[in-house]
This record gives C-alpha cells, structure tokens and sequence, in this order.
C-alpha cells in the first residue's frame, strides 16, 4: 500500500513516549527500550522531567519521566512499533515521519548533541520543546475500532478509560433531550453517537451496544456504539490537506483492507453534544 | 476495475497522445443529466470506478465521502448533486475523476460522474462566453462554451467548481 510505502521512505521517526505512571510496575524499563531504539540508527534523545514531582513526594516506583526522540534511520515504521509492542495500555506514543530536509533543517538550527543519550547519566534538560505535528504528519497511534450502523470509526485508545456493554436500566432521562448512565459511583452524560452523526439508530428500536467512557476536559461522557471491534495501531491521516478539518474528526486510517476510517476527536464530539447547533449542516458550524 | 493513472495513459487512452494539434487543448469530455462538460485533461490525475466511500457526518449531502488515493485521503463529490441536478444511484458506470484543482493550495479532489468519458480538442479562440443569468444560475466555473457537432459543451473550471467554500 501506498502508505506503507510513504511510511518506509521517511528518513527517519519523530518519537514521543510518555510512560504512564505505573510502567515500572508493570514490569517495563524505558532504558531498556530506548537502548533498543539506539540500535536501530542515530538516535537523538531529549529528556522531559516537567512532571517530576519535588524530592519529597517523589515514588521511585512510579515513572515520570517523558522523551521525545529523534531516530535517523531508514527502518520501517514497523520495525520501530515492535520495540513498543505490549506497552499499548502503559504509555503515551506517537511516531512521526522524518523527513530528510526537517532532519536537515532542524539539525542545523538545533545542534544536537550527538549519539545516544538516555537522561539517565547526562545532563538533564529542564524541559524537552514540544514537537506540535503539522496537519500533513501522519501520527501513528492505537486506535480502539467501534462500529457505527455500517461504518467503522477509530477512538484513540488512549481516551478511553473503560468499555462495557450497556444494561437498558442503566440509562435514565434527564430531559426530552438529556441522559444519564449510570455508573457504580457517578452519572455520567449519554452521548448517542448515532444521533450526533445522523445515522440510522438501532433496527430493532431498543438500545443495545457498547457504552465507552470517555473523559473531555476533566469530565467524564459516555459514549454509545454498536459494537466495540477490537484495538489495532493506525497511522492518523489529515483530512485537511485535501478538504477541510471536520469536527468531531481528528483525521483518517487507512485499514488493512485498504478502506477509510475516521478518527474521532473526543473533545470535538463533546463539543458537537453540548452545541448540539455546531452539527448543522452549515458554514457556521465548520471549524476553521 | 481499470484504473488509468497519469495524463500521458489518460492521453493514450483516448488515442490523442500522439498528435500535434498545435494551439488545442484536449479536454475529457461526459454527459450528466442531458447536458455535456468537459474539464481539463492536464488536470484528469486517475480515472476509477466507484466504490462505497467512507462518508463524513454532518457534511453536504453532494459529499460522497473519502477515499483512500494513494495513501491519500481524498474527497469525493457527487457532481449531479453540486450541481443541484437529480440524483441517480451509483452503478457499475459510474466513475470518479480524480482531479487536481489548484487555489492557495494544490488539492486533489475526486468528482462522481455518470460514466462514459471521451475526450476533444478545443480551439480556445473559438470557445463562446457565458451567458449572464445574474442571481438565477451561478456560472463562474463554466469557463467557455464549445459545440461537438450540435451538442454544446461547457468546459468546467474545476478551481471555481470545487473551490473549498463551495465544497461546504
């Protein structure tokens, strides 16, 4: 596929990896997986400590700690996803193509130190700059696929806190046009992802599916689908280039039997039910 | 289903690569609704057949949706529908040109058509200009008008036609 190609002529890989805090419990060592990445190419390492906390509350267990990457190689997007494999539930990561001339670019300007630098032995930087993809950089990330009427559609793994299958009764009104789900502890907003899309809701008019909590500035959502379908690592595409942004739609896949998913935008679908007159079918409601 | 790639296939396709028509431009000609259009050949990138694409919610109803082009994601546009004409059901005759359109940047865009392409050449100096119908029809993106035999054809300008405000 023409993706793969795209993705295994890059020059290189743009890497951000932020472990979660329990990955050293979980029995993973950062050190050892950047160590990996080292022997794949020219690897340059930035080291963020903004999230350490002062000495005195500090948990040696716990990580805190986040690197961004600079691998200048010629190795397959592949090749790199496998040094991560089974740290999909533990870490923050996305994988960005390097392009020669931005290799080139940033070289000049930035300067790097040279070869392999973990943090762990070296000078550590105060805090890393962050890297904030273009539109036209694919970003590699875990996507959860859940299936809509006949569309499938990509969550970013990483924005949902928990998946179950809903129980009718859970569900109560709030008003004609708000519900509730109701969760062991807490009441959560009913976001129908039928209705927020326009598509046809369930055939046999009872509610079924799969309720996917999912949190948006702080608050927590529930998010109902017709069928979760699975989690696989997807390569996020702009709809930008060729169209407009959308909203509610952070990009594009392309799945493995070459069809188009949309990835969904958490904070955009959250903002589409809140306003429910952003869906309308008009100017107005494009994002810019 | 025979995809044709590139503007010199697009050209042999049609038996035109081969000749010197000095001054004439070759244009890919098809009937939609009873009336015939021709865009630009330079800018015919791929010829496809159609296929279910992946919609996109809450756009205009002549968006079919996006596809997968080359590792691209690309939309597709319903040209009866932009034009406000009738809708027909996608068949097997249905084809999709895919199109480079040009504005503050370059973006490919594909365009669902009825099927049957051929292509002509056009004398610019002998096109016809475009009616004014003042607020009743909007004309921008016809750029000309040509006749083949006692049909007229208008040649589409593809950068006013799927300009992004118009896309919605």
């Amino acid at each position: 596929m023409a993706e793969t190609l795209a993705a295994e002529t890059a020059a290189g890989w743009q890497i951000f990896f932020k472990p979660h805090r329990a990955l050293l419990q979980a029995g993973h060592d950062p050190l050892l997986l950047i160590g990996e990445l080292n022997e794949l190419g020219a690897l340059t390492v930035e080291l963020d400590t903004s999230d350490l906390p002062p000495f005195t509350e500090l948990t040696p267990q716990d990580s805190f700690l986040s690197w961004q990457m600079r691998l200048e190689s010629e190795v397959s997007l592949e090749a790199v996803n496998k040094i991560f494999k089974g740290l999909e539930d533990d870490c923050e990561l996305s994988i960005l193509p390097l392009k020669s001339n931005i290799a080139d670019a940033e070289k000049s300007a930035k300067q790097p130190a040279a070869g392999f630098d973990s943090g762990a032995d070296s000078e550590i930087l105060p805090q890393a700059e962050t890297t904030t993809p273009s539109p036209e950089q694919p970003i590699s990330m875990d996507g959860k696929i859940i299936q809509l009427a006949d569309q499938l559609y990509i969550l970013p793994a990483i924005s949902v806190i928990e998946s179950f299958d809903i129980e009718p009764g859970n569900i109560k009104k709030v008003t004609a046009k708000a519900e509730v789900y109701c969760l062991p502890n807490e009441y959560v907003p009913l976001i129908r992802l039928h209705e927020l899309f326009n598509l046809p809701a369930y055939s046999d008019g009872q509610p079924h599916g799969q309720l996917l909590i999912v949190e948006s500035e702080g608050q927590k959502f529930g998010l109902l689908v017709d069928e979760l379908r699975g989690q696989q690592l997807v390569v996020s595409k702009s709809l930008e280039i060729h169209y407009r942004k959308v909203r509610g739609v952070a990009g594009a896949a392309v799945l493995d039997d070459g069809k188009v998913a949309l990835i969904l935008d958490i904070d955009g679908l959250v903002a589409m039910y809140r306003h429910p007159d952003l869906n309308a079918d008009n100017p107005e409601s494009r994002v810019a | 289903m025979n995809d044709l790639s590139h503007t010199d296939e697009i050209l042999e396709l049609f038996d035109l690569s081969d000749k010197d028509e000095a001054g004439l431009l070759p244009y890919l000609g098809f009937e939609l609704n009873q009336a015939f259009y021709a865009v630009d050949i330079q800018r015919v990138r791929e010829i496809i057949g159609w296929e279910p694409f992946t919609p996109i919610p809450n756009t205009p109803e002549h968006l079919c949706g996006v596809l997968n082009w080359g590792g691209e994601i690309v939309p597709v546009v319903d040209l009866r529908l932009l034009l406000e004409m009738p809708f027909q059901p996608y068949s097997k005759t249905t084809v999709v040109l895919i199109l480079q359109v040009q504005g503050e940047t370059s973006r490919t865009v594909g365009v669902a058509i009825d099927g049957a392409c051929n292509a002509h050449y056009i004398d610019p100096p002998a096109l016809s200009a475009v009616p004014d119908f003042g607020d009743r029809v909007s004309t921008e993106f016809i750029s000309g008008i040509s006749h083949i035999n006692d049909d007229m054809l208008m040649l589409l300008d593809i950068d006013q036609l799927l300009h992004p405000e118009r896309l919605g």
